[in-house]
């Protein structure tokens, strides 16, 4: 009896203590779509057209929106994270393609950081709360 | 003699559990913990910046997809 008792304890424990603590990161899905692509671009993009020759991105007027969006939820966190204070519109020039379309240019650093950005948000952490302000404050 | 072969028993087990716990008890630290979420997010931006460097559209797309 005393053996089953310990043989069972035993195997709940190391299960438990075999299980993954943190979480992975969220898988990315397909392409969203963008409703201010202009005509001739797939709209399936999420709000992102394609690069230019020399590497940096081109955005949909919805996709600088949604970066703007990001950047004012995650400002103090991503300046905890990664040191660096984004603002709105930081990295963004205006663009006007061949058609006469008004677009958007993002560099490479910030094409990077609007990703990490965006994986924050699919994974549901935080926005920037009150104890952020005050920490930031303080640093 | 059978009190005593009970508690040797538990006292054995009980051995076994505080070397589980020393050995997978360790992952469950915040510090553990807060090391695995930085190298998650590394491996993310090197992920990111590699897609950038390759100009891979589709994959900006999905990182970037709603």
């Amino acid at each position: 009896m005393l053996k089953k008792f310990a043989i069972c304890l035993l195997s709940s424990l190391l299960v438990a203590g075999c299980s993954t603590v943190t979480p992975d990161k969220i898988k990315d899905e397909i392409a969203s779509y963008d409703a201010s692509t202009p005509t001739g671009y797939d709209v399936q993009n999420s709000g992102f057209i394609g690069f230019m020759d020399d590497g940096k991105g081109i955005l949909t007027p919805f996709g600088v929106l949604r970066y703007n969006t990001l950047v004012t939820a995650y400002k103090l966190k991503f300046k905890s994270y990664k040191g660096v204070e984004l603002t709105e519109n930081s990295g963004i020039t205006e663009f006007t393609d061949k058609k006469g379309n008004k677009l958007f240019i993002i560099d490479q650093q910030h094409l990077v950081y609007y990703a990490i950005l965006n994986s924050w948000r699919k994974e549901g952490k935080p926005s920037d709360s009150i104890v952020d302000k005050v920490i930031d404050k303080v640093n | 003699m059978g009190t005593n072969i009970a508690t040797a028993i538990i006292n054995a087990i009980a051995a076994v559990f505080t070397v589980i716990k020393d050995v997978f008890g360790a992952k469950n630290t915040s510090e553990m913990k807060d090391r695995q979420v930085k190298q998650k997010e590394t491996n993310y931006t090197s992920e990111a910046e590699k897609a950038i460097k390759e100009k891979d559209v589709k994959k900006i797309r999905d990182m970037l997809a709603e």
